[in-house]
């Protein structure tokens, strides 16, 4: 008896101090205690590593699950790595308990992306339409033609994708995309080619209209006056600068138009994301992680 | 006598166990913890070390590591130049700070990152703050050094100098800062000389082509202004002298933006001495 009771009490005083280090070694690297620490994580926005403690979950079987799986893509998107969010999302797609929001997120990735033509396309060809969402999608379908270069679709159809309280918004961006007030660059050009400024003044640019008129005629003027009372050095230099001022209005006036179109897309840009932007792009709040 | 042996063996593994109480107590989990996060520190790994340290914080429930686990992450996201964070795991740090000293190395830490983000402005207020708190009335010569970097980063080079005349024993801060100083250009110098002779501002910049077609075109310019009023054609003298008046103002701005420039040249050059050779805390 007092062998076993011997053999017991020497392995208990060796392996005690090594028992206890080990528990303490990995107490807080136990799954479920690095379940909290990402759900922590997660919540906290600190998405980067939420994701590389959940992706060490998905080793485990028992741990590696779909929520898991969704919060990792999720955590993709909301660091805007949509490309990696977007192959996340589409592993979820199939058979999945997550498979709506997933597809829901992947044609989010795609809209993100400005990947319109390949949106547009799973959205024709009706794949891996989310079932539970199919209205947010609809939304994003029809607003990337506002973003996008494709041709736009016809009014009614587009305006009846968005909700009653934002119906007459968006078919007021409709209408500017369809018709944007543009100005010609060639009209520029050609306008300040007969009246110098005046293809500046069609572009928006009152004030270097008026004085490219101004000084292009003074100094066309002197040119005049100069060669006229036979100062042909001064006529000939007056007549050069003229020259050139009138060259460089012509070219301006067209460079000007092409500015002014770009601040017309620019400010169109801007103002419709930030419209949907405000609005949450018209997707749900299907998210409770957190709550 | 077997039951006494049992009782002998019994007590020798209390006693056992109790000299073990010291080994056990100093491995609780959350000092393992910390000592996993601080090698990692020590490592340079910087990502994984504030991940065990941001572990440690969301498991130590009594609060007993977070001053130095937020000190840590402050300094990791410092080294990682995540300024911003570092500032707010800094300022995490500040409210738990367990004496006076560590307070003042915490706030040191945030002007320190106030000055690396170029928010200098910020880090005076800070000094000037903890200037006025008594607790710290005997740190006047570390803040004072600190404010001398602070105006290094505000490219104030003389008030630099100066300060850190007092706050560096080596006197080598100090010449630094007068040497960046006595290098730089006058900007209202090279306006004035401009002024008086189109393109001598440039000259002085070392910019020797701009500063003579400056010269040219004015000169130019002048001269056929004068030659149509002497021939009486006061029109085109007017107009000449317009477009000497422009481009003598271009000449001036001509003058301005280049000694801004080479300024900003000497500061950074500077500055990357600094970085580079000066061997003394830096922030």
């Amino acid at each position: 008896m007092n062998k076993y009771v011997l053999i017991g009490f020497i392995w208990l005083v060796t392996s005690l101090p090594l028992l206890a280090q080990t528990d303490s070694a990995n107490i807080f690297h136990s799954p479920g205690n690095v379940l909290k620490f990402a759900d922590y994580l997660y919540c906290r926005k600190d998405y980067l590593r939420a994701i590389s403690e959940y992706e060490s979950l998905l080793q485990l079987p028992r741990f590696s699950s779909d929520t898991i799986k969704f919060k990792i893509a999720l955590g993709f998107s909301k660091m805007g790595n949509f490309k990696e969010a977007g192959d996340r999302f589409h592993q979820l797609a199939l058979g999945s308990s997550f498979s709506d929001e997933a597809r829901l997120e992947l044609y989010k990735a795609k809209f993100f992306t400005d990947d319109f033509i390949s949106l547009r396309q799973m959205y024709n060809e009706k794949s891996l339409l989310p079932g539970k969402y199919i209205q947010p999608v609809k939304i994003l379908y029809y607003a990337s033609y506002l973003l996008g270069t494709a041709p736009l679709p016809d009014e009614g159809e587009f305006t009846q994708a968005f909700p009653p309280y934002a119906k007459s918004e968006m078919e007021k961006y409709y209408l500017r995309k369809l018709d944007p007030p543009y100005k010609s660059p060639v009209k520029a050009a050609i306008l300040s080619a007969i009246i110098p400024g005046l293809g500046k003044a069609y572009a928006g640019e009152w004030g270097d209209g008026l004085t490219s008129l101004i000084v292009t005629g003074v100094l066309s003027y002197v040119s005049y006056d100069n060669l006229r009372a036979h100062h042909n050095f001064r006529g000939y230099l007056f007549g050069g600068l003229a020259a050139l001022f009138y060259a460089g209005n012509v070219y301006g006036s067209a460079a000007q138009a092409q500015i002014f179109n770009a601040q017309v897309d620019f400010t169109f840009t801007t103002d419709l994301k930030l419209y949907l932007n405000n609005h949450n792009y018209f997707l749900p709040e299907y998210e409770k992680f957190c709550k | 006598m077997k039951s006494f042996a049992n009782r002998s063996l019994l007590l020798l593994f209390l006693c056992l166990l109790l000299g073990n109480r010291h080994s056990l107590k100093g491995q609780t989990p959350l000092e393992k913890q910390f000592h996993l996060a601080e090698g990692l520190y020590n490592k340079g790994e910087y990502f994984d070390a504030i991940t065990e340290f941001k572990r440690l914080i969301f498991f130590d429930s009594k609060k007993e590591y977070s001053f130095r686990c937020s000190y840590l992450i402050g300094k990791s996201y410092k080294m990682g130049a995540k300024l911003d964070d570092a500032v707010k795991y800094f300022s995490l740090a500040q409210l738990s700070a367990p004496s006076d000293s560590a307070l003042f190395v915490v706030k040191t830490e945030i002007i320190r990152c106030n000055i690396l983000r170029h928010t200098a402005e910020n880090a005076l207020l800070l000094i000037r703050q903890m200037e006025k708190d008594a607790r710290f009335s005997n740190r006047q010569k570390e803040l004072d050094y600190w404010k001398g970097w602070a105006y290094v980063f505000m490219d104030d080079w003389e008030k630099a100098s100066g300060v850190f005349q007092k706050s560096d024993s080596t006197g080598e801060l100090s010449r630094i800062c007068l040497g960046v100083e006595k290098a730089k250009y006058s900007v209202s110098f090279a306006k004035v000389i401009s002024y008086i002779l189109p393109g001598s501002g440039q000259f002085y910049t070392g910019n020797y082509l701009s500063g003579l077609m400056s010269l040219s075109w004015t000169g130019f310019l002048a001269y056929l202004s004068y030659n149509s009023f002497a021939a009486q054609r006061a029109f085109d003298g007017l107009v000449e002298a317009g477009l000497f008046f422009r481009f003598h103002r271009g000449n001036l701005q001509n003058a301005e933006k280049f000694a801004i420039m080479r300024n900003s040249e000497i500061s950074t050059d500077a500055l990357i001495y600094l970085q580079n050779n000066y061997k003394g805390l830096k922030p």
